[in-house]
């Protein structure tokens, strides 16, 4: 079966392009120290603002070359790499269970609670994601944590409505009955047959969920309410740059790209993900 | 129409009730309100004074009941940076938010419906592939680099258009694009997967048998069905829209309720952050009602009945 897939991927060549983008992003991430040229922190005011290696006024030793404060934006870049994976993979994981939790007990029971739920989905789908988000921030205040905590909690409603509409379908099916016409309990139902069906949307939800958050940090950065600006993350780098766009291009273009790629791999992966695995969601 | 219209409207209120909720709510999150609304280095009494003065001592579903009494008057309260009422100060912004995300609707449809149809017509060829990257890369960029990168390129290297500001068509150009890039990637996607399955469809298949034109089906027969979608999808973006331009806003330096509400946020101005964020809901839950009702009159076989 692995087999199957990995030769399925191979034979899609954007799919296996998304996942060598993403193969680089990871281990980027978890090498930082041994790809990167310099420490991503070590500023030499020396070389201020100068241009990538290719350009004539560039310099070979800072191939994509220096921000404001002259430090080198590759190795900003790599050690980037590792906030964006982090918060967009946590994030992942934190809404995506509770949402799913969520979404499997109201799908199931109805009722009360899934009129409650429902209703609670839309209040927060009535708000402007990014400035929901902004609004919790400026109250609670950046950091890498909270940052985590309000795109969780902003992030759930998505996965607690794809899959409460997968269990109004799956509850009604042979097999869910005759679990519960052989006894078996509730708890067992949901988590044992259920579940396990829903599993392959919430894969691919997940996935390109992650590209999502990814967006999402580095926008709460860049506005001045995400991660700390002492750590290198790609938003803090394009809010650096900013100040320099008219005469710098390159400090703000350069985490931009990285933040492109990345996400736009785990879109090539999570659209070949959702054909494999859930071809329903095509059209959604 | 009525059953359904109403029961959407019984919903839309018990959602609007959440959304008050929430946004009187954000006061609290910080755990004592007075906080945000004082120095940090106020004196304690003079702390408790306030406290006392503005009822923050009540009890909490109290406080509620006075603040979504305002809420229903448009009063948020005064802006402590402005000194004004923060409903006007939001509502004397609303007309250039508006603009920019109507104007970001309408260049995402402009670029969305033909890439849309030519990558569904021509599938499977360069075109197609081309178009569909295309598509891609517009749903994997940040909105914000995008428009700085916009700012660079059109607005400081070749002076095309100007950066910053509102007044003419021009200054409108940039930020509208770069708002509109994502929905009008998403859009295109969309709109490409269901002409491909529509195309497929028997009366597409009849119209053909009957020779009727090819360009005649994809106008007529295909898109008039696969353009339907594109309102839902519209009206699902208008959160990224909104939330697009409050960013786009800040870039640009357009003077809309976006970047009036980050300033805000930046100066703790939580009058101002609770009326922005409760209008921009507020809207979004009606145009999602509205939405639906245009949908039923444009779709036959949708009625409320």
């Amino acid at each position: 079966m692995k087999n199957k897939t990995l030769k399925m991927l191979i034979k899609r060549k954007t799919a296996l392009a998304g996942a060598i983008i993403i193969l680089i992003v990871v281990v980027s991430a978890i090498l930082a120290p041994v790809f990167s040229p310099y420490d991503p922190n070590e500023s030499d005011l020396n070389k201020r603002l100068l241009p990538p290696s290719w350009d004539d006024e560039g310099s070979s030793e800072h191939l994509l070359g220096t921000d404001h404060l002259g430090r080198d934006i590759l190795s900003r870049i790599i050690y980037g790499t590792r906030i964006s994976l982090l918060v967009g993979i946590i994030t992942v994981l934190l809404s995506g269970i509770f949402g799913t939790v969520l979404g499997l007990l109201g799908g199931y029971y109805r009722g009360f609670l899934d009129s409650f739920l429902m209703r609670l989905t839309e209040v927060q789908l009535a708000f402007p994601f990014i400035l929901l988000a902004l609004a919790i921030m400026s109250v609670l205040g950046p950091g890498l944590r909270n940052v985590i905590l309000v795109l969780s909690i902003t992030g759930w409603v998505m996965y607690s409505r794809l899959v409460r509409g997968e269990v109004l379908l799956l509850r009604e099916l042979e097999y869910v009955k005759a679990a519960k016409a052989l006894g078996q309990k509730n708890g067992k139902i949901i988590f044992g047959h259920i579940l396990p069906n829903v599993f392959p949307t919430i894969v691919v939800v997940g996935t390109l969920r992650v590209a999502n958050m990814i967006i999402a940090e580095a926008s709460l950065t860049f506005l001045g309410l995400g991660v700390e600006s002492r750590i290198p993350t790609w938003g803090s780098m394009l809010a650096d740059g900013r100040g320099y766009i008219t005469s710098a291009w390159w400090v703000t273009a350069f985490p931009g790209i990285a933040i492109m790629l990345t996400v736009l791999g785990i879109n090539l992966v999570g659209d070949w993900l959702r054909d494999v695995l859930d071809p329903r969601l095509k059209t959604s | 129409m009525s059953k359904s219209l109403l029961r959407k409207l019984r919903n839309a209120l018990i959602v609007l009730f959440g959304v008050s909720l929430i946004v009187f709510m954000l006061m609290y999150l910080s755990g004592d309100p007075i906080a945000l609304l004082l120095p940090m280095d106020t004196a304690p009494e003079v702390a408790e004074a306030m406290r006392e003065s503005l009822g923050f001592n009540d009890p909490l579903y109290i406080q509620y009941f006075r603040f979504l009494s305002g809420a229903v008057r448009g009063d948020f309260g005064n802006s402590l940076h402005h000194n004004q009422p923060a409903m006007g100060l939001i509502i004397e912004r609303m007309p250039a938010t508006i603009e920019l995300t109507l104007a970001s609707v309408l260049i995402a449809l402009a670029i969305a419906v033909p890439l849309g149809l030519v990558t569904a017509v021509f599938s499977n060829t360069i075109i197609d592939y081309i178009g569909s990257i295309l598509a891609l890369i517009g749903q994997s960029m940040p909105v914000f680099w995008l428009g700085l990168m916009l700012l660079y390129v059109a607005g400081v290297k070749y002076r095309l258009l100007p950066i910053t500001g509102r007044g003419t068509w021009q200054h409108l150009l940039l930020p509208a694009f770069t708002v509109g890039a994502y929905t009008a990637a998403t859009i295109a996607r969309m709109l490409r997967s269901r002409m491909i399955e529509i195309m497929q469809q028997d009366y597409i298949k009849t119209a053909r048998a009957k020779g009727v034109r090819h360009k005649w089906i994809v106008l007529k027969h295909a898109l008039r069905n696969a353009v339907l979608p594109v309102i839902t999808i519209l009206a699902l973006q208008l959160g990224t829209l909104l939330g697009g331009a409050v960013i786009t806003e800040t870039i640009f330096a357009w003077p809309g309720v976006g970047r009036f509400m980050l300033q805000a946020i930046q100066n703790r101005d939580i009058a101002i952050v609770q009326a922005g964020v409760f209008i921009l809901a507020v809207s979004i839950v009606f145009i999602n009602i509205f939405t639906d009702v245009i949908y039923t009159v444009l779709d036959p076989r949708i009625r409320y009945e």
